[in-house]
């Protein structure tokens, strides 16, 4: 069983957050899982659309 | 009209219904609509209680966890601070424990004081401010009755919003656009207030009523806010611009985020001040009584409005445009524009195009505000895996290690104690030296995505999360610490008498029916696999580089110059995800004869296309051995291939090249959208007479287009559809990147007419070197 030689190299540009410092409740996580599990886009988070005020 | 019913989430309350300017474009006092007139200046109290009751009730009938309420008129803060006060009390008092309540106010702001700022710090209610621009842009409409400036006076409101204590509730800036102001100075003025939140708002106007266009453009308004958009950009994108960001948004696949683009069903209804239910009040510019329903809060639910036929016909997305709208590649982006702007007056059979089934009047401008945005902001916003192996396997692992996060907080504690402590374990296996990169390894094998996603699909499902998946969890920290040589003993379960540690090999420990649990500890760059109350010496210990025996069964390595080193991985119990039906543990003899036709087929890949199978070496790292058919890309995450025992070398490199090709689009579509409203629209291929969605037009053309690099017979047809793709409206801006990528592959290969598909292949032979990847997770 050999186990060496196969680390990856470290990821190019982003820093890596740990699992437990993981982003899972920003609207990117949401497109990201959505996006993986087949889910169809919708709005992830409430916004107001009513184009007469913000 | 079919479709579900939509409820409304988004509530316009109509608290006064005069205003204290005379800003001669608002739709409200100045356009065909006058029933204002008729309206109480103010929303009595047995109003706001209806109201408030009515959306309590709608809340709780659709379970909905938040409601929005926007205070708006006339001019809301003509109602005194005390109705305000009754109206947020109210509303508060009706949701509460029942939904939660985004209280927000839109006001032209000359009235804005401490006074009323005081209250809406107290029940959270945030403010947007309606300002046009610069001085002289402002004053050009927005003005009081006697032509006297409004525009210091919402200065100082902005400012006052901006102290300290008020500024949480400051919600930003709206502004009308007129194109004979200068677009530099109003975009300057409006950063320079340091928003939070701009957006642009095209005039109200219909087919009978046109917007102004001074100098006759028919893209006046596309060109003054593509200046706009140059500007901001030019500035670093100071504040974030609703319009620009819902455009970059359904352009990317995503949501439009304002109702004035995109196909996003309407949820918003109006309650004016005598407690009628209205459409939306932009309605007010098409004709006298447009926006009305017949229901108010008094005789009627919100689920009466919410069928209303006006309210549903923009609930209908697609279907809810007029044909040409339909057909057009940009109704994704521009959603036939606000419902209001595609009125035209008349009707069947004297008048056709009557009514709102007509494109947008400022069609030809969110033509070229769309367009515009696209050309400046595709190339920037390109997702990275699109052009590099390497950026998509790094895409990969961060959607893994995402997918596990958010499993594990979903699963809120609730996941059982052996899930608890394999995530404690992860943590203190990431802590060491090597192994972040162990555990990354581990997570990179392709099965992992699958137990992955099949538990997350669990747990959306209210269903408690499933053995296996605690199992495979504790499996992988166990093989991860392993890997890493970790002095780290890891729980773990087995069944059916196997222990199996994804990557290296599956532990013997019973027979079939046997289950329990176990204790695995690194061990000599091996391990030892410890029952709890075993006794000593009857461990099971796995050397390094220990051969296949009755207590061990290690996962096969390929190695078999020129193909790249691969498992054959006939072990994992999460591997059975391809078409054909995984093959059982292969004998010595069987794994070694499809070795060798796998590498004989790699051979001709790699003589016939030498930079796809390059690709594919820096990619791929598991192949599955499959019972019956040639090559398939199964259901995996990026990296696995199955190969069963038909075809011949020619066939099955083909067959690889084709499986690679579908399974690396569908890498690419987990981790940036290539398309969006897939199934809405269909498409006739070149090659084929069935109608068939975006997704099956681009997979068959994406697979041909690799398959022609090797035999160009099977690019007939591929530039046309290509074509199509381009042009379709469910490509995104990465879509079109992808097309755009695929036309330079093929680029310059022979017509297809004079290379015919059945074409003998070039010998074999010459063996290209293939470079190693930096992201690629080795597994021997």
């Amino acid at each position: 069983m050999k186990t060496y030689g196969n680390t990856p190299a470290p990821a190019p540009a982003k820093t890596r957050a740990t699992l437990a410092a993981t982003d899972v409740r920003s609207a990117e996580a949401a497109r990201k899982i959505n996006r993986a599990m087949g889910a169809t886009t919708a709005r992830s988070t409430r916004i107001s659309t009513f184009s007469s005020a913000l | 009209m079919t479709g579900p019913l939509v409820p409304f989430r988004e509530f316009v309350l109509k608290v006064h219904s005069r205003c204290d300017l005379a800003c001669d474009h608002c739709y409200v006092y100045e356009h065909a609509d006058q029933s204002w007139l008729t309206r109480p200046k103010v929303i009595s109290d047995e109003a706001v209680s209806r109201t408030a009751r009515r959306l309590a009730e709608h809340a709780t009938t659709h379970a909905l966890p938040s409601v929005t309420v926007i205070l708006h008129g006339g001019e809301p803060l003509l109602a005194g601070p005390a109705r305000l006060r009754r109206v947020c009390e109210e509303l508060g008092s009706a949701l509460n424990g029942i939904a939660e309540l985004d209280l927000r106010i839109h006001t032209n702001g000359v009235q804005l004081s401490p006074r009323y700022l005081d209250l809406f710090d107290e029940f959270h209610v945030r403010v947007g401010i309606s300002l046009d621009g610069d001085r002289a842009a402002n004053d050009r409409h927005r003005r009081y009755a006697d032509g006297r400036s409004s525009h210091p006076l919402v200065l100082r409101a902005i400012d006052l919003l901006h102290q300290e204590r008020y500024r949480h509730l400051d919600l930003g800036l709206l502004c009308t656009v007129d194109v004979r102001n200068d677009p530099v100075a109003v975009h300057d003025a409006l950063a320079g207030l340091e928003p939070p939140l701009v957006d642009f708002l095209l005039p109200h106007a219909t087919w009978d009523d046109p917007p102004h266009r001074p100098d006759g453009s028919p893209t006046a308004y596309a060109d003054w806010l593509l200046t706009v958009f140059d500007r901001w950009t030019e500035r670093g994108r100071p504040m974030p611009v609703r319009m620009f960001s819902s455009v970059l948004s359904t352009l990317s696949g995503g949501p439009s985020l304002t109702e004035s683009l995109g196909l996003a069903p309407t949820d918003l209804v109006v309650i004016e001040t005598d407690g009628t239910l209205e459409q939306v009040d932009s309605l007010k510019s098409a004709y006298e009584g447009a926006a009305a329903t017949g229901f108010d809060v008094f005789r009627n639910t919100l689920d009466e409005v919410a069928a209303h036929p006006g309210v549903r016909v923009r609930q209908l997305g697609l279907a809810g445009v007029g044909d040409t709208c339909r057909r057009c590649p940009l109704v994704r982006s521009c959603g036939g524009g606000l419902y209001t702007h595609r009125y035209r007056s008349g009707g069947p059979p004297s008048h056709p195009g009557g009514g709102f089934d007509n494109p947008s009047v400022y069609c030809a401008d969110l033509a070229a505000l769309i367009r515009g945005i696209e050309d400046r902001t595709a190339a920037a916003t390109e997702s990275p895996a699109l052009r590099s192996p390497d950026a998509l396997l790094a895409a990969h692992q961060d959607l893994t290690r995402t997918l596990l996060a958010v499993l594990h907080d979903t699963l809120d504690g609730h996941g059982g104690e052996l899930w608890d402590s394999s995530w404690r374990l992860a943590a203190a296996v990431e802590a060491e030296t090597g192994g972040a990169d162990a555990l990354d390894a581990v997570l990179a094998h392709p099965y992992t995505r699958t137990w992955l996603l099949d538990a997350l699909a669990d747990a959306d499902a209210g269903r408690p999360l499933a053995e296996p998946a605690a199992e495979r969890f504790a499996a992988t920290v166990a093989a991860a610490a392993v890997r890493a040589r970790l002095d780290l003993p890891v729980p773990v379960a087995y069944r059916d008498g196997s222990l199996h540690l994804p990557t290296l090999g599956t532990v013997v420990l019973g027979g079939p029916g046997d289950r329990g649990r176990a204790v695995v500890r690194p061990a000599d760059g091996g391990l030892l696999v410890r029952e709890p109350g075993a006794a000593p010496g009857t461990e099971v210990r796995v050397a390094h580089d220990e051969p296949e025996g009755p207590r061990w069964l290690p996962v096969r390595v390929l190695r078999r110059a020129p193909a790249p080193v691969l498992l054959l991985d006939d072990l994992d119990p999460f591997r059975d995800r391809f078409d054909a039906p995984a093959a059982d543990r292969l004998g010595a003899e069987e794994a070694d004869a499809r070795a060798r036709r796998f590498a004989e087929a790699w051979s001709l890949l790699a003589d016939a296309v030498p930079g796809q199978a390059a690709e594919a070496a820096r990619t791929l790292t598991t192949l599955t051995p499959l019972s019956a058919g040639a090559a398939a890309p199964g259901r995996h995450g990026p990296g696995a291939l199955g190969v069963g025992p038909a075809a011949d070398a020619r066939g099955l490199s083909l067959g690889l090249l084709g499986a690679f090709r579908r399974a690396k689009l569908r890498a690419l579509g987990e981790v940036t959208d290539l398309y969006a409203l897939d199934g809405t629209w269909e498409h006739r291929t070149p090659w084929g007479s069935e109608r068939v969605t975006f997704s099956r037009l681009l997979a068959e053309t994406y697979e041909r287009a690799g398959l022609g690099l090797y035999d160009p017979g099977f690019l007939a047809g591929v530039p046309e559809a290509l074509d199509m793709i381009e042009n379709a409206a469910e490509v995104t801006v990465d879509g079109k990147q992808l097309v755009a990528a695929v036309r330079k592959e093929i680029s310059g290969i022979r017509s297809p007419a004079a290379t015919p598909r059945d074409k003998s292949l070039s010998p074999a032979g010459h063996t290209p070197g293939i470079p190693a990847s930096g992201r690629k997770v080795m597994f021997e």
